[in-house]
């Protein structure tokens, strides 16, 4: 029965149906009469065509209209919908419920401020507070918590703020957990805390869990210490002095930048053949004094006497020596009260070198009210454009 | 097929009146069509309890959707277009409760059993019996063209317009249909002959 090909078929069932005409009429007739399965198929398609008007139509079930009748919903037509105006209506409070709801979360993290903990690790420190942007510059004094000076207090979001703790009121010293330092146009060196606007709280190092929150600047030093960690990706140095001088850095609170500095020059001597003992005893003597410009200083040293031709381990010893005798030479260069000099070298001994500045109260009262004055200034330009962008935005059309 | 000549203008002027909540306006139209709807049903389930189904709720349908209704239409092949949608949602329900059931339901596929069935009393000659088993053995998505074609004697305009389908597409299924049951019962026709 298949010995026809669709084409052919269609031909036939264009033919019976009238839709062949002309020439083609003839050649289709003439085809048929000499291809028998052509006729076969012809024939099958009239008879299909005979069986359709003896179809003769089956009476429907008994009591089928009333049961379609039963169910059609006539006389509670009109009653479907009494209130049109409900269903749009409802939609429309929804919708503006929605809208609030949703103005609300986005301006939660426009405007929202930040409960930061400012924490500083000065055991030895009598008096420690706290002066930046966000408290405009006036003090702060923090609580001792065993070793730790620690205040709480809520920052806006959305701008930079410039900072610094205070020893013993007359200290100025950079936040050692945090990384980011900023120069001002006087020279010194403050902390930077960046709280961008618009964002959520995980883009600055902080959880949005409520129990993780108040953490904030606890996580924000971890991760800084972490990042320590992934400046040995290329050493020279053994594993085992790597984890040495990764606990000597935690105890001297080395910033990682300095951290980095350190361990690339004793990379450097270690692959001049200066055994890892002797570099270890350079560190260990240099960070105990805990600044991070004395171990340069010391490794510096130690580089110039191997070039010279000393043995490394003799050199290791001269260079410890000279600098044990330097910042004994320092301390004596500032003889002040004696008790206070006790206390500030104990609570030095933790801080990074650079941005720590020794000053006296008016120096330091001058500093801060200085630092006042440029952020108030700060303040009134940063108005001063937001004020001339709405007018600006107001006169365009 | 004895169908009379549609009087449109009849059909309309009950609608009208069926919108407006004329109950007896409506039943009129059930009454005139409910049969054709029925046995259009029947022969696309393939089931008389389905068709009677069928029926109703194309004639529920139908009156939700009054004012859907375009007037230029015939009556007729506006509930076709219904019924036979109807009959799709029915047919692919089952397929999935039968693709879920443990059992075939062989009786889907069988002829409605002339002894048992609402159609008692009406004799059936030999012809009735060939188309039957001609739908049966046509996939579904063909048996509706088919039927619209041979039981219905619809034109290719009315069928394209009654499926939502171009003339083109109606001429394809038809063939597709035809060429089917030539190579399934070609020889049992030509028995016949």
């Amino acid at each position: 029965m298949t010995d026809l090909t669709e084409q052919q078929q269609k031909s036939i069932e264009d033919y019976l149906e009238g839709r062949i005409q002309g020439e083609d009429l003839l050649r289709v007739e003439k085809w048929l009469e000499e291809n028998p399965s052509g006729r076969d198929y012809l024939q099958f398609l009239k008879k299909l065509k005979d069986l359709s008007p003896s179809a003769s139509l089956v009476v429907p079930p008994a009591h089928l209209v009333d049961k379609i009748m039963d169910r059609v919903p006539v006389s509670r037509r009109q009653m479907t919908a009494p209130f049109p105006w409900v269903k749009p209506g409802l939609a429309l409070a929804c919708m503006v419920l929605a809208l609030f709801a949703g103005l609300r979360w986005f301006h939660s993290f426009r405007t929202s401020s930040l409960d930061i903990s400012f924490i500083l690790n000065a055991p030895g420190a009598r008096q420690v507070e706290l002066a930046g942007d966000f408290t405009g510059w006036k003090k702060i004094s923090l609580k001792q918590d065993e070793r730790r000076w620690k205040v709480r207090i809520p920052v806006s979001t959305g701008k930079d703020y410039q900072y610094a703790f205070i020893l013993n009121g007359r200290v100025l010293v950079m936040d050692p957990a945090n990384d980011s330092v900023v120069r001002d146009k006087h020279g010194d060196f403050y902390s930077v805390l960046r709280l961008p606007g618009r964002q959520t709280r995980e883009s600055i190092g902080m959880k949005q869990t409520a129990f993780l929150k108040p953490m904030g600047i606890i996580l924000t030093s971890f991760l800084s210490l972490c990042s320590v960690s992934s400046a040995f990706a290329d050493t020279v140095v053994s594993p085992e002095f790597q984890e040495k001088f990764k606990s000597e850095v935690h105890e001297a609170v080395l910033s990682p930048g300095e951290a980095r500095k350190v361990l690339e020059q004793a990379n450097r001597l270690a692959s001049k053949g200066v055994p890892e003992a002797t570099l270890e005893d350079v560190l260990h003597q240099s960070l105990v004094l805990g600044k991070a410009s004395a171990a340069e200083k010391a490794l510096n040293r130690l580089d110039l006497l191997v070039s010279q031709g000393l043995a490394s381990e003799d050199a290791g010893k001269v260079s410890i020596k000279e600098i044990r005798e330097e910042v004994k030479a320092i301390e004596k260069t500032q003889p002040e009260d004696e008790e206070m000099e006790k206390s500030l070298e104990k609570g030095l001994a933790n801080l990074p070198a650079a941005g720590t500045q020794a000053l006296t109260q008016d120096q330091l009262e001058k500093k801060l009210e200085l630092k006042q004055r440029e952020w108030e200034e700060q303040m009134e330009q940063e108005k001063e454009i937001r004020y001339i962008q709405h007018e600006a935005s107001e006169r365009a059309p | 097929m004895d169908q009379k000549p549609e009087d449109i203008a009849a059909d309309l002027a009950d609608i009208q009146a069926a919108q407006k909540g004329d109950a007896t306006a409506f039943r009129r139209l059930v009454e005139k069509y409910h049969s054709y709807i029925y046995n259009l049903c029947r022969r696309v389930t393939l089931n008389p309890q389905d068709a009677a189904d069928q029926t109703q709720e194309t004639f529920l349908s139908f009156y939700a959707h009054l004012k859907d209704y375009q007037p230029g239409l015939k009556l007729s092949n506006w509930l076709y277009t219904i019924a036979l949608n109807q009959c799709r949602k029915q047919l692919r329900r089952k397929k999935i409760v039968r693709f879920f059931s443990l059992s075939h339901d062989e009786k889907l596929h069988e002829p409605p059993a002339s002894g048992s069935s609402p159609d008692q009393g009406i004799r059936r000659d030999q012809s009735q019996a060939l188309l039957d088993k001609l739908v049966v053995s046509l996939p579904e998505s063909y048996r509706p063209v088919f039927i619209l074609r041979y039981f219905e004697d619809r034109t290719e305009e009315e069928m394209a317009q009654i499926l939502g389908i171009t003339i083109e597409n109606v001429r394809v299924r038809i063939h597709r249909a035809r060429r089917l049951l030539w190579e399934k019962h070609g020889s049992l026709i030509k028995e016949y002959l």
